[in-house]
Parts: C-alpha cells; structure tokens; sequence
C-alpha cells in the first residue's frame, strides 16, 4: 500500500468530518452564512445613500489638459480616479464615486452623477466654467444601496481573515491539550496531512460563505457577479484563508493553550482590521504607515477580493502574490514549529 | 530522562514479556506517563536507550501499527462521530474492513453516527482500544486507561484487558492496585521515577515476608514501594514522609 493512497485516504475522512461537524450544527450554519448576509443587508440599509464619511471621489475619462488643470485645484477636496467611463460608471453604481467626468472631445465635457453627488457635479461645473471650459451635468440612475456592493469585498475579507486566524491554530492546540496528536503520532498519518485537512474543510466553508454572500448580492441588489468574479473571489478567499492561517498557526506554536492563543488572536487582529483598508483608505494614511500597511495580509486580501469583484479597479495578481508569501512563510515555520505533544 | 534541571526518570531498567499484561504501578506523578511516552516515542530519552522486540526496532521505527496505544485521559475530534473516527483508522491502516471491525469490537453499531462527545465515558474507551487493537499490535500501551469510568465500565474494560494479554505484550500503567491484581501478569513498580522492582507477580509475591505475602499485590507494592496508596492514586501521607526522608523501607 502506498503512503500517498494512506495520507489522501485519511485527510479525505478528516476534511469530510469537519465539513459534516458544521453541517451537524444549525447554529454553526446560521452564523456562518446568515450572518455575514445579515451583517452586509443591514449596513446597505444603513448607509442607503453611500457613506457620509467618504471622501468625494470622481472617475475621470478625460484626457483633455483644460480639464485636468482645472480640477488640479480642488484636490484638496476631490480625490481624481483616472478610469474608462465605463469603470466609472461602475464606480457611480457601486456608491465608490459621486461623479464620473466623460469628455468626448474639448467641447463636450459631461458630468455624470447621480442624486448623492448633485452638489459634487455643480461645485466642479462652476470650476470648469471659471477655467473656460463649458460642461453639462447629467444626472444617472443609480441602484439604490448601492454601497453595499462597495460594503461586500470587504465583508467577504473579513470572513476569510477570522475563519484562517481561528480556523487552524486553535484546532491544533485543542487536539494536542486532548492528546489526539499524540495518539495520532503512533500511526501512519503524516502531521501535514491533518493540517491540510483542517485547513481544506476550512477554506471550502468560507468560500462557500463567499458564495452564498455574492448571492444575496446579486438577489437583493441587482448586483450579478460574472462566473469569473466569483471564481476570482473564491480564490482570494482561499488563498487568505490559507495566509491566515499561517498566521494563525504560527502564534499557536508560541503559546500552550487555546485561552492564551485567543488572546494574540484578538491582539493581532485588531491592527490587522484598522489597517486594511476597509476602513481608512490606505493612501489617505500617513506615507509610513501606508507602507507598512501595503504589506500585511489584511491589506492583500480586502484589495484582491476588491480586484476580483472588480478587475478593472486594481490587479488580481499583486495581492495575491502578497497573500501566497505570507501563506507560503508562515505555514512552512508554523509547522517547523509546532510540537504534537505538549512537554 | 530530564526536563531541564528535573530528573523524571533514573536508572530504569525493566523488561516486557511478548505476552500477557505488566502493570507499571506506582503514585500520581510516579514517572508512569513519562516511561510510556519514551516509550511511545513521544519525548526523547535523554540517556539510555529503549528497544522494542527484542532489540530489533527503537520507539519510532517499529513497524507500522506493532505498536499501539491508549493514551492517558486521551480525548477526541469535535463533532467527529464513531464512524469517522473508526473510518480514520480504517483509511490510515488502508483496510475497508477495518471500520467495521472497530465499530463491533466496541459494541457501538447501532451509536456509529453518535458523536463522540455525546458517547459516554466508557463507549469512548471502548472505542479508542478498538481502534488500538484493530491492527493486532504486537504491543499495547494503556496508560490508565479506567480513569474516569464508572465502576460497571472499568470491570467491563479490565475483562478486556486481560483478553488483550493473552494475544500480545500489554503494558497497562495504574495506580489502581486492586485493578492491577486483576489483570497483571508481571509488574513494573515506579516510585519517584526509579524502579523498585520488576518481574513476574507470582516470583515477586513469593519473596515477599510472610505478613505481605497474603495480601498480594498490595503487599508487594507496599513492600518494595515503601508506601501505599489510596483510591486515587495518591501516597498517604506516612509514605511520602518517609520516602523525603529518605526510609530504608523506600529503597527496598
């Protein structure tokens, strides 16, 4: 009989188990898909007409110097996003910018807006004017609770970060506080395997949490992902998963029980949420803590779910090659680390 | 065997025989888990070494399944039921039959999809020494395996245990001297981590005085112990005196 028929044998019974053992529990079901669905209804409704504290932000398709000079000077209160009308117009639609400027040529320059950035379009219009360009506004229909789709990548990253922080260390320090480890020292299974299995069972959960999210987006806001987006999305969330558990994991090997390791847990996360960029936007933070925050994990997985919700917004490859390091580093020590019995 | 500065194990020198149950005897914090882990390979000896089967294989390289175990105050998987976990055993020693068998030797066909948290103590037990014994090892080590059972499942689990000796080496490590006495071919007696004797029960009985000698193996743990013990695997307070003070009584 073969090593690998063994281990593919038993991480198969493993992972199966720990699928069915949330399955078992209806409360564990409840939480994982009916609250993040609940949680991302709830601030759509709350924030029905965009977030009051977002900074205005236009989407320019406008190459036209005139233009541009023109809103140089009110970037004190504007922030520009140069992008193709048609992304900003999905950046209308998802309440992730109040204004979308189109021109068409020198003469036809267009302010697109819908009613949350009428005074937005108005204040710019008036700028342009002074700079000699003439503009006509266009108000747009846009989805109502739109922001929940700017709400959703976020809500998505989240699931995966706590689910990986929580879903493997603490596991690990249960089965070796009951001596499950040790006992399973004594047979064939390799270490590796039941972490795999662990690690898989808890990954399929989120990304089917990640799912069931994106279909109560696409049910209750008219919000359709393409059958890319959503594989997209599912590979973030794996793969943050997997970086977050490293993490998760590595903290386990530093401590001898699940209390204490909770309590890293709740200590680490913290930073690991504020500096995300769900919150604050990155590039509003001071430059240092900008580039500390570019490179934590939290960062990677809010901008790649971000980025496979939108592949126009940012690229997919960038923070998930962050996410890949931290994963790769961090399980691989873990691992090195972690005794399967207590001494 | 050492933990930085501590001592946990001295000059243990003691044999197995290929068949029949040894009880390793002696108090709570005796050395008992510690022995069976070296064993086990779960800690590394720091001197001294340990062979298994006739010094043909060291802790960590006997043949897979030869060696099997029931783990002090072992636990199990959340949420698992009786069918994974006799599954898992099944997969890992890759034998379909295996599952089946476990499940039957446990009597726990009909609780198969009972979750092992919701199984009471003993089914548990009854369990893990299933799927201990499923691959026949040539050595089984149970390491109080009684602990927290009612008295109906620790009479059905030492019935067990004695079944298991006629087949292969059975190391069963205990403070409970009357359990013991029911089951144990040869004793290891272990007191602050040296051995005070080792050897066949009836050979170590048969040298003890006259005034011992009837009461068993109680008598013998007294004898070469120095100390008794009460039903929880405690000294009593005498004994712990005079084994601090160093009693001729404890180096026996």
């Amino acid at each position: 009989m073969s090593d690998a028929r063994t281990q593919w044998g038993a991480f198969w019974v493993l992972a199966r188990a720990r699928v069915a053992e949330t399955a078992r529990e209806r409360a564990a079901v409840a939480f994982l898909f009916g609250f993040p669905a609940l949680l991302l209804v709830s601030l759509a409704l709350v924030f029905a007409e965009g977030h009051p504290y977002e900074r205005r932000a236009v989407a320019l398709d406008c190459a036209s110097p005139a233009v541009v000079r023109a809103l140089a000077n009110e970037s004190d209160s504007l922030t520009l996003y140069p992008m193709p009308a048609r992304d900003g117009r999905r950046a209308l639609d998802e309440a992730r910018a109040e204004l979308l400027i189109v021109c068409a040529d020198r003469s036809r320059v267009e302010l697109r807006h819908g009613p949350r950035g009428a005074l937005t379009a108005e204040g710019v219009q008036r700028r342009l004017d002074r700079a000699g360009v003439s503009s006509t506004l266009r108000r747009v229909s846009i989805p109502k609770r739109a922001y929940a789709r700017g709400l959703l990548p976020g809500a998505i990253a989240f699931g995966a970060l706590f689910a990986g922080l929580y879903g493997l260390g603490m596991p690990m320090l249960r089965l070796r506080r009951r001596r499950v480890l040790a006992r399973l020292s004594l047979t064939p299974l390799r270490p590796l395997t039941l972490v795999l299995s662990v690690l898989s069972a808890r990954a399929a959960l989120t990304v089917g949490q990640s799912l069931a999210l994106l279909a109560v987006s696409a049910a209750l806001f008219q919000w359709i992902p393409s059958v890319f987006a959503a594989l997209a999305v599912s590979v973030a969330v794996l793969v943050g998963v997997l970086a977050f558990a490293g993490i998760g994991f590595l903290l386990a090997t530093v401590v001898a029980n699940e209390e204490t390791h909770g309590d890293l847990l709740a200590a680490s996360a913290t930073p690991l949420v504020l500096l995300s960029g769900a919150f604050f936007p990155v590039q509003e933070m001071p430059s240092w803590l900008a580039a500390v925050a570019k490179t934590l994990p939290s960062t990677a997985l809010v901008d790649a779910c971000r980025a496979a919700l939108d592949p126009t917004a940012q690229t997919l490859a960038a923070p998930l090659g962050i996410l890949i390091l931290w994963a790769t580093v961090t399980l691989a020590l873990a691992l090195r680390r972690f005794e399967l019995h207590a001494s | 065997m050492r933990a930085g500065d501590a001592v946990l194990l001295d000059a243990v020198t003691a044999r197995v025989a290929s068949r029949g149950v040894t009880a390793l005897l002696g108090p709570n914090g005796a050395g008992k888990s510690t022995l069976l882990s070296a064993l086990l390979g779960l800690r590394p000896v720091t001197s001294g070494s340990i062979s298994l089967f006739d010094g043909a294989f060291g802790p960590k390289s006997a043949p897979r399944g030869a060696v099997s175990a029931v783990l002090q105050d072992e636990g199990a998987f959340d949420g698992m039921t009786a069918h994974e976990y006799a599954a898992l055993f099944g997969a890992l020693f890759d034998d379909g039959a295996l599952t089946a068998k476990i499940l039957a030797t446990s009597a726990l066909g009909d609780r198969a999809s009972r979750r092992l948290e919701h199984l009471s103590g003993g089914e548990l037990r009854r369990l893990q020494l299933a799927a201990a014994v499923a691959t026949e090892p040539a050595l089984l080590v149970l390491d109080e395996p009684t602990n927290h059972l009612d008295p109906a499942a620790r009479r059905a689990l030492v019935a067990s245990i004695r079944a298991l000796g006629a087949k292969r080496a059975v190391l069963l490590a205990t403070h409970d001297l009357h359990e013991a006495a029911r089951v144990a071919d040869a004793v290891i007696v272990l007191v602050e981590g040296r051995v005070r004797a080792c050897g066949a029960v009836g050979a170590l009985v048969e040298e003890l005085p006259e005034a011992k000698r009837s009461r068993g193996l109680e008598g013998l743990f007294e004898h070469y112990a120095g100390a008794t013990l009460d039903a929880s695997g405690a000294m009593d307070e005498a004994s712990r005196d005079a084994l601090d003070a160093g009693d001729p009584r404890a180096s026996a």
